[in-house]
This record gives C-alpha cells, sequence and structure tokens, in this order.
C-alpha cells in the first residue's frame, strides 16, 4: 500500500504524472473526494515517504492523503469510473426533468393567468417542481458514493481552507 | 340559469347525456371535479324540473348539484378546456421525467450490481422518485379540482343534506 499526499500542482511545474501511473489515479480519487473544481491534473500526487511530501507538509501545501494499492487502483478504473459516469447521466437527466418541467408549469400557470374566470388561480404556489425534485434521494446518493470512496481509500483531508 | 343534478350511471342501462349539451358540461365538470377517476359515462345529468330528475331522485341521491348559465357554459369549453389541455401537457411531461429518471437510476443499479465495491449497495431504494412525482401529479389535479369547484359553484350532495329539486 501506498500513502499519496495531495497537494495543488503549481502553474509552472513541468512535473505531469505519466498516464496511467498511480499518481495518476491517486489524483483523479482526491479530486471526487475534495470536490476540487477543476481538472484532475490541476492536483499533484506526491508518495509520503519523499522528501517533497516533508517539504509539502512543512510548507502546509498539502490538500489530503488517500492510500492505494495495485488492486485498488484497478477498482477505480474499472469499477468505479463507471459508476461515477452512471451518477452523472442521473444527474443529468434530473436537471433535463427540472427544465421541461419548470416550463410546463410556466405554460400551465400562462393558461390561468390568461383566463379570465381563473386567472386567480396559480398553480406555481401549489406545485414545486425543484422543492420534488430535490427531496428525490440525490444527497443521500452522492454521500454513500463519497462514505465509499473515502473508507476504501482512507481519504484524510488536511486543514486547508481554500480547495 | 339551469340547476342540473348529476348522478351516477347505471351504464348497462343505456342512458347517456347528449354530447356538447349542458347536461354533458354538467358530468364533464363533475369529472374533472373527480380528478378523472371515472368514464363520463359514468356520470349522467338532468335539468332539476325535468321528471326524470325527480324520478332518478327517488331511486338514489345525486352525487353534485350544479347552476349552469351559458356564460358559464362558454367558459368551461374555452377556458376550463384549454387549461385541462396545458394540465394534460404537464401529466405527460411529469410522466417522461418520471420514466428518464427511472432509465437512468436503473442503469445506475446495474452497474452497482456488477462493482466490486458497491454491489451490496441498493441505489434503487435510495432514491424515491415514484413518490416525489406522484405527489406532483396530485397536487396539480387538486389545484384543477379545486380551481373548477370554485368557478363553476358545483355542490357535492350527501345523504345528510339531502336533495331539493
Amino acid at each position: 500500500m501506498t500513502t499519496y499526499l495531495i497537494t495543488h500542482r503549481s502553474e509552472e511545474s513541468q512535473l505531469i504524472h505519466r498516464e496511467g501511473s498511480a499518481e495518476e489515479a491517486a489524483c483523479e480519487i482526491a479530486n471526487q473526494l475534495l470536490m476540487f473544481y477543476g481538472p484532475a491534473e490541476k492536483l499533484m500526487a506526491i508518495k509520503s515517504d519523499s522528501p517533497l511530501a516533508t517539504f509539502s507538509l512543512i510548507k502546509d501545501d498539502v490538500l489530503c492523503s488517500i492510500d492505494v494499492t495495485k488492486k485498488s487502483i484497478e477498482t477505480w478504473r474499472n469499477d468505479i469510473s463507471s459508476i461515477r459516469t452512471a451518477m452523472n447521466e442521473f444527474h443529468s437527466a434530473k436537471n433535463r426533468a427540472e427544465s421541461i418541467l419548470s416550463q410546463a408549469l410556466d405554460d400551465l400557470d400562462n393558461a390561468f393567468d390568461s383566463s379570465e374566470a381563473l386567472g386567480d388561480f396559480v398553480p406555481s404556489d401549489d406545485i414545486s417542481v425543484y422543492g420534488v425534485l430535490d427531496e428525490l434521494g440525490l444527497s443521500d446518493l452522492e454521500t454513500t458514493f463519497r462514505r465509499a470512496l473515502r473508507d476504501m481509500y482512507k481519504f484524510k483531508a488536511y486543514q486547508r481552507s481554500s480547495v | 340559469m339551469t340547476k342540473y343534478l348529476i348522478f351516477n350511471n347505471d351504464v348497462g342501462a343505456g342512458k347517456s347525456n347528449k354530447p356538447g349539451s349542458p347536461e354533458a358540461v354538467a358530468c364533464d365538470i363533475a369529472r374533472a371535479v373527480d380528478m378523472y377517476d371515472s368514464d363520463i359515462d359514468d356520470y349522467i345529468a338532468y335539468s332539476a324540473d325535468m321528471p326524470e330528475a325527480t324520478f332518478e331522485v327517488l331511486k338514489k341521491l345525486p352525487i353534485y348539484s350544479i347552476e349552469l348559465t351559458n356564460e358559464k357554459i362558454d367558459s368551461w369549453n374555452n377556458d376550463a378546456l384549454r387549461i385541462f389541455e396545458q394540465i394534460e401537457n404537464f401529466k405527460q411531461n411529469v410522466e417522461d421525467s418520471r420514466e428518464s429518471l427511472s432509465d437512468a437510476v436503473q442503469a445506475l443499479a446495474s452497474d452497482a450490481r456488477y462493482s466490486e465495491l458497491f454491489n451490496e449497495v441498493d441505489f434503487e431504494s435510495q432514491i424515491n422518485f415514484d413518490d416525489a412525482f406522484d405527489s406532483m401529479l396530485q397536487r396539480t389535479e387538486y389545484v384543477f379540482s379545486k380551481t373548477i369547484k370554485v368557478m363553476f359553484g358545483i355542490k357535492r350532495v350527501n345523504s345528510a343534506e339531502g336533495v331539493t329539486t
């Protein structure tokens, strides 16, 4: 098992992780767990027993640490990314549904509004597309996914405020 | 203004209201208030001052009474039906969205079944979209039912109140 410390990659850094390397996978995993707003390429993985790791810790540059093995990297590549993709597709379907239903509810509001007799009723006062779809359980889904990842890769966040 | 009494229709008796007649409109309104749980042929309406109404009342109580004017009938045909079409459109969109989300969660559950890490996670039970969409449909139908009830002054007749023709 190897422990990696994850830091921001500096803009000037020429050091790029080799494609298919454990470091590259470590950055991808950390990217998911940190909810890092950017590509995984903006992160850098450093073996925890290297001098650079000690230097990064002293500089307070470390965002998190994760433990990986050959097997857990394989799991990440073969298994977890397909779950992540399926979850993203579910999110997209939910966003599409919200957009379609909001439009249909607007049309319904307009139909009531243009009616002389029924104009006082506003359906969207009683029906909330966003409220209802927010109750779907998506946050539970994310929590389950992230908890499983955190446990598997022994994710440990370091005290930093700007991620 | 004419008062109509609306009864449960015995479909086997072969009676029905003429399509487009005020009686048929009265039944349409009753059906909307009942949130379209029944077929239009399950209702029959009679003008309250006609002998058929008296005869029916002797057999059973009406379920609704309603007073209709030509203006109200026009309002039903022009306003309410147009709104009803939008409601049907909204309901169709709800059903389409439900189907699309159901497909997406099934794809997720299928991937999870073959996953080493997630094979014991029941994603389908975590996402409760049936309740969410059912609630949206019920609210939509309720809004329309409530609106129609107020707009057309349809009254539910119950046995405690009795019926006056």
